[in-house]
């Protein structure tokens, strides 16, 4: 049998296999010749060329894999979902969501000691609960009580914990080790609290994929839509930026 | 009844040009804030679609490229009889961009059919569209996106059959792709395809070179790594000021108030809108560098894999601009193929000036700039006046693009093309 931490190890090493076997570096040809220019010596570490990135070839991987997804599957199905729902109903979707995600930054302003965001989350959470019936509608901002948002990751980045590589997650996207580990235990606790409603298994399953489909039908991003080559450089350099704002706040 | 209407008309018209940024770098970068903007539909309630064409099938791109293996357009269409204006994109710009699409819901709104071409200085143009796979030569960019015009629309009218009738052709371009239009229309009146009723030029550069060599220097005169240090103190002031905001959302209105808040000064604004035009070089300078295999800032002979890193590709290509492109690339490509070129007479060939005479004396040709356009020196501001008299409208604020968006100038370029002569 095996222990818990031996387990964890073999997790581990598998998981450190997967993201480093894969290779981003040229495999040149034999008549492959330096290029002209030269590579800027001391690069900062934090630019756009060059970032926390040691699992590249995975990732590059995976942004591919993401794009396809989008394309084959998911944009599809959440075209199909905005074809056929009105825009009302749209809106309450994702303000019902919404609602049920502040159950999460509720926990991580517990977990950040951050006493007063931990109040309006759950006066908003009460509030939109009841008054916006299962947070269909959101009452609160219109008394001035704003939306804040605290991820797992966010509260590691606050205690300290660095952001670590870059990781691009198949199908969820551009995050970080630390924000992936985040996004695990936000979702853990999500469906602990799901459970907790005593719905039957598809009622779960359909509620999950409405979730899933609703998040990406509000985000605008495309992959490679920019058309650059150096996209997948501008993404992850706004990334690590934007989440080091996140935890800042 | 009547006189009151004609009093109606004639206050709408006469109103005033409101446009808030008085500081031409604020206006270049944040563009018109949302209260100034000309009321238009939303992109998602036009008629428009957007179309892809294997303009080289007998070709693949190349698997760096795989995404840009055919031409992307747009196209919005009346679903009646209806004029059609052709539209093209600047430096770097792509058919979606934020100014093309504005553009569009204009255009739609007053009636008109629109085709919307990306610069021939973007990645897919040059990958999926161009045969010379060396953008900047105005005049022959100006063929080949004559070229892709055609090819567009025939595929356009193609798809959508009925819904797609075009009465008469117009044709405007915004900053290169302003110098561009001019170019396509001097064409066109050789090869009369479209006939162009109206060109309608926005904030074009005068010379080119003058232009590249403002907008690097604010690069240049600073080094990459002085704009990283300046992205980075951007970073960390818009940081500190997020995290005491009161409310945080993803809006241009809050964005630009994070801006306002952190400070950011006239030469850090230059440095970004150095550092954009950097990115576009680049971009279109790895795009050349693949197609053409010269190895300047990839491995000659070498074919990327699409799950390669070109990081390195970025790292080098970014601490060269455009004006290292047009010294090293351009002059000696072009003067070899036409011996007594040289480089004074090539950075004549890229101006205005070069058409003047055109320019001149072609009624059916507009321009509209700003007084305080940072792409345009002052000699370059009274050329565009003394060619273009009282077809040249020059707003005192707006910087470079910055109002393309605001009521006044809506309005402006609208009527332009609605007149009869």
């Amino acid at each position: 049998m095996m222990t818990f931490k031996q387990f964890r190890n073999v997790s581990l090493a598998a998981l450190a296999l997967l993201l480093g076997a894969c290779s981003a570096t040229p495999e040149l040809e034999a008549d492959a010749i330096e290029p002209v220019l030269p590579l800027p010596e001391n690069r900062a570490d934090n630019g756009i060329s060059n970032n926390n990135d040691p699992w590249e070839g995975f990732n590059r991987r995976a942004y591919y894999f993401n794009a396809k997804a989008d394309e084959y599957v998911i944009l599809p199905v959440v075209n199909g979902y905005q074809w056929i729902t009105p825009e009302l109903v749209q809106d309450g979707v994702t303000n019902f969501f919404s609602n049920l995600g502040e159950i999460t930054t509720f926990m991580n302003s517990v977990l950040q000691l951050k006493g007063e965001r931990a109040m309006t989350t759950a006066f908003r959470f009460a509030t939109n609960t009841t008054i916006g019936l299962l947070g269909v509608w959101d009452p609160a901002t219109k008394m001035g009580v704003y939306k804040e948002r605290e991820d797992f990751g966010q509260t590691l980045g606050h205690w300290g914990v660095n952001s670590g590589p870059y990781l691009v997650i198949p199908l969820l996207g551009p995050s970080s080790a630390r924000d992936g580990f985040g996004t695990l235990v936000d979702t853990l606790v999500y469906n602990a609290v799901i459970s907790e409603l005593g719905m039957k298994e598809e009622e779960e399953l359909a509620l999950a994929l409405l979730r899933a489909i609703d998040t990406r039908k509000n985000i605008p991003f495309r992959y490679y839509g920019s058309g650059s080559a150096f996209e997948y450089e501008m993404i992850r350099f706004l990334y690590f930026r934007a989440r080091e704002i996140a935890v800042q706040r | 009844m009547g006189a009151m209407w004609l009093c109606a008309a004639t206050a709408s018209a006469a109103e005033a040009y409101d446009f808030p940024f008085t500081d031409p770098f604020k206006a270049t970068v944040f563009g018109t804030p949302e209260a100034y903007k000309a009321d238009l539909p939303a992109l998602e309630d036009i008629n428009r679609k957007v179309y892809g064409i294997d303009l080289f099938p007998e070709q693949d791109a190349p698997e760096v490229f795989w995404y840009h293996e055919e031409f992307q357009y747009s196209v919005v269409y009346q679903e009646k009889p209806a004029p059609l204006v052709f539209s093209i994109a600047g430096t770097g710009g792509k058919f979606d961009g934020g100014k093309m699409t504005a553009l569009e819901r204009a255009f739609y709104k007053a009636g008109y059919n629109v085709i919307s071409i990306t610069s021939p200085t973007h990645a897919n143009f040059i990958v999926a569209a161009s045969e010379m796979k060396i953008p900047g030569y105005l005049e022959k960019d100006a063929a080949e996106i004559y070229s892709v015009m055609q090819k567009t629309l025939a595929h356009a009218q193609g798809e959508l059959g009925d819904k797609l009738q075009v009465t008469d052709y117009y044709l405007t371009g915004y900053s290169l792709g302003g110098a561009h239009s001019a170019f396509v229309s001097k064409l066109d009146e050789e090869q009369k395809v479209f006939n162009f009723k109206k060109v309608f030029i926005v904030n074009p550069p005068v010379s080119l070179y003058n232009s590249v060599i403002k907008l690097d220097g604010y690069v240049e005169s600073v080094g990459t790594e002085g704009v990283k240090n300046t992205i980075d103190s951007i970073f960390a002031r818009l940081g500190e000021n997020v995290s005491h905001a009161e409310r945080v959302e993803l809006s241009d209105e809050f964005l630009y108030s994070m801006f306002v808040k952190a400070g950011v000064n006239d030469a850090e604004l230059a440095q970004l809108i150095g550092l954009a035009f950097r990115i576009s070089s680049t971009d279109m300078i790895f795009a050349i560098d693949v197609m053409q295999n010269w190895g300047a800032l990839t491995y000659k002979n070498h074919t990327i894999s699409k799950y390669e890193s070109i990081s390195h590709s970025f790292a080098r290509g970014s601490q060269i601009g455009f004006l290292t492109y047009f010294e090293r690339a351009m002059i000696p490509i072009f003067s070899e193929k036409e011996p007594g070129l040289d480089r004074a007479e090539m950075i004549d060939r890229l101006s205005l000036t070069s058409l003047a005479g055109y320019l001149m004396s072609s009624e059916k040709i507009a321009v509209v700039t700003n007084s305080d356009d940072i792409i345009l020196t002052s000699p370059d501001l009274a050329f565009i006046t003394k060619t273009f008299g009282d077809r040249a409208k020059i707003f005192p604020h707006g910087g470079h693009c910055g109002n393309m968006d605001e009521k006044v100038w809506v309005d402006h370029m609208l009527a332009f093309f609605a007149a009869d002569n």
